[in-house]
């Protein structure tokens, strides 16, 4: 198992960075403390199917910080930040991404995450975070619930930010929706356009009261939760995914969930 | 002989890997709906609690369920019970020191009970999954701002028929973790640590500064108790990593990052 990081221009004059260390995550006592890795960071234009290589990074010190303003990204449009051996080729450009190193140094059990901020002014806000390299290989669905979105403050601003990476060839950017439904009739309220490599973004509009969801019957992906305002507040944190709402048989818990919901959508 | 040898270290790394009961995990599987070890605060800070309603989720329709929050204080003591009824698919509960009996700072679990009238109508659904409460906590300093919200992240507690807190954390041998996060100056943290466990944990903070390496605090934590490490800013002077060593194969904690204006939470 090893992971991809990754920025994203959100928009609304909200910057995000990476964080990363090359001490080990998590591991045994007697086991390597450090781990020697650089990083590529590559990006996907949303009418091509290439990725182009924004920057290769090397540790000056245990730590690195990557920013999203560094790279003049769209909004919508993601940087891939992958871990990889520092005598390793990074080319200019990929039909396919490479896999990234895992950057464990024994078997101890971690998510090999960097801490994910955004800033928006003074105020900011993070989560430690990733993009599973198995994820990136599965088309998939997503279903999502409203636990974070803020309903008690009218005065502040929700996003979602779908994050959707695809490693394999693509012979075709084919487009996508992102939805918002009401959870008790099913009814669409809302979508996003977004392709493949990019941020489906949706300004969760002013609501009464009712439950929410997010769809898309068309990729999976991780769904980031962005609540602000302009008098210097900002929260972020993802949401787990379904299958996480079970303790024995995740994965089948989270198909009868999936199937559960998804043909009520239109 | 050499491959029995072998499979043994395999295996005593596989389970020294495991943060679960292996037996309750892997071949006796528990019939108990678990949960994560939430921590709250009310030291200068609201916390609210988002419970998810599982099998209304899983069904995609409301379900009534009777909300059990369970609360601990610092030593790990019982110190408040909520119990609620809701159909919804979340609910959300503010909690306050008339819930927690005037404890400002210790830990929680969220759990379901649903009729038998419900349970007997999806058995068959049931039969081979459980469910396991996650949810997510939400803190601020100011009524003027939104709570920062951190999802639930490690935990496995459970209360047996007899209504004893049981746990499916397990410790191993001595680990250590580095959170992605780097201490800056001008900031001061504060490191949540509650201990999902029915036996006491040994936690050892130290700072890494490049190469040199700064003990900080040694603390021994009874089961479920919540201990709280601060990092002030004056302590540090430059850029710098922090790591924790205990028993837990995964021992993550809940940061908090600060400074006069601004704060950020989050699970390491």
């Amino acid at each position: 198992m090893s992971d991809y990081m990754f920025l994203v221009n959100v928009g609304g004059g909200i910057v995000n960075s990476a964080s990363l260390t090359r001490l080990v995550p998590n591991r045994r006592k007697n086991s390597c403390a450090k781990i020697n890795f650089k990083v590529g960071v590559y990006t996907q234009e949303f009418d091509s199917v290439q990725w182009k290589k924004l920057d290769e990074i090397r540790f000056i010190d245990n730590n690195m910080v990557i920013t999203s303003s560094d790279y003049n990204l769209e909004v919508g449009q993601l940087a891939v930040v992958i871990p990889c051996e520092v005598d390793f080729l990074l080319l200019g450009k990929y039909d396919e991404l490479p896999e990234p190193i895992s950057r464990k140094s024994d078997i101890s059990l971690v998510n090999e995450r960097a801490s994910i901020t955004f800033y928006k002014d003074k105020s900011f806000s993070s989560y430690q975070g990733e993009f599973p390299y198995q994820m990136s290989l599965i088309k998939g669905t997503f279903l999502a619930f409203d636990s974070l979105v803020q309903y008690t403050n009218k005065n502040i601003n929700t996003k979602i930010v779908f994050i959707n990476i695809h490693s394999k060839k693509l012979l075709e950017k084919q487009v996508f929706h992102l939805n918002l439904a009401n959870s008790d009739s099913k009814e669409k309220i809302t979508s996003s356009k977004y392709v493949h490599n990019s941020a489906g973004i949706i300004d969760i509009p002013a609501h009464d009261d009712i439950e929410l969801c997010f769809y898309s019957k068309d990729t999976l992906g991780i769904p980031i939760f962005i609540s602000y305002n302009n008098l210097g507040y900002l929260s972020v944190e993802h949401l787990h995914p379904p299958s996480e709402l079970f303790w024995n048989n995740k994965f089948k818990g989270q198909q009868l969930l999936k199937q559960n919901w998804l043909p009520e959508f239109p | 002989m050499k491959s029995l040898f072998r499979k043994l270290v395999k295996f005593n790394s596989l389970l020294n890997a495991s943060p679960w009961s292996l037996i309750n995990s892997k071949f006796n599987k528990i019939d108990y709906y678990v949960s994560d070890f939430f921590a709250f605060r009310l030291d200068g800070y609201e916390t609210v609690f988002i419970a998810e309603n599982n099998l209304a989720l899983l069904l995609g329709q409301h379900i009534k369920c009777t909300h059990l929050f369970h609360f601990f204080d610092l030593k790990g003591n019982a110190c408040g019970l909520v119990e609620t009824k809701d159909d919804k698919f979340s609910y959300r509960l503010e909690i306050n020191e008339s819930i927690t009996n005037g404890i400002e700072v210790g830990s929680f679990t969220h759990h379901i009970k649903y009729s038998d009238v419900v349970l007997e109508k999806y058995s068959e659904l049931l039969t081979d999954i459980s469910f396991q409460h996650r949810g997510y906590t939400g803190f601020r300093r100011s009524k003027d701002f939104g709570y920062s919200y951190m999802h639930g992240n490690f935990g496995g507690l459970y209360f047996d028929k007899h209504n004893r807190l049981k746990s499916l954390a397990r410790l191993r041998g001595k680990h250590i973790y580095t959170p992605q996060l780097i201490i800056k100056s001008g900031y001061s943290y504060d490191f949540l640590f509650s201990n999902p466990t029915s036996k006491s944990i040994s936690i050892k903070f130290f700072l890494l500064n490049n190469n040199s390496l700064e003990n900080i605090e040694e603390v021994l934590l009874p089961p479920y108790a919540t201990h709280k490490t601060k990092l002030n800013i004056a302590r540090i002077s430059s850029d710098c990593n922090i790591s924790w060593e205990t028993n837990l194969p995964v021992g993550r904690c809940i940061v908090f990052e600060y400074n006069s204006d601004y704060f950020d939470v989050f699970h390491s």
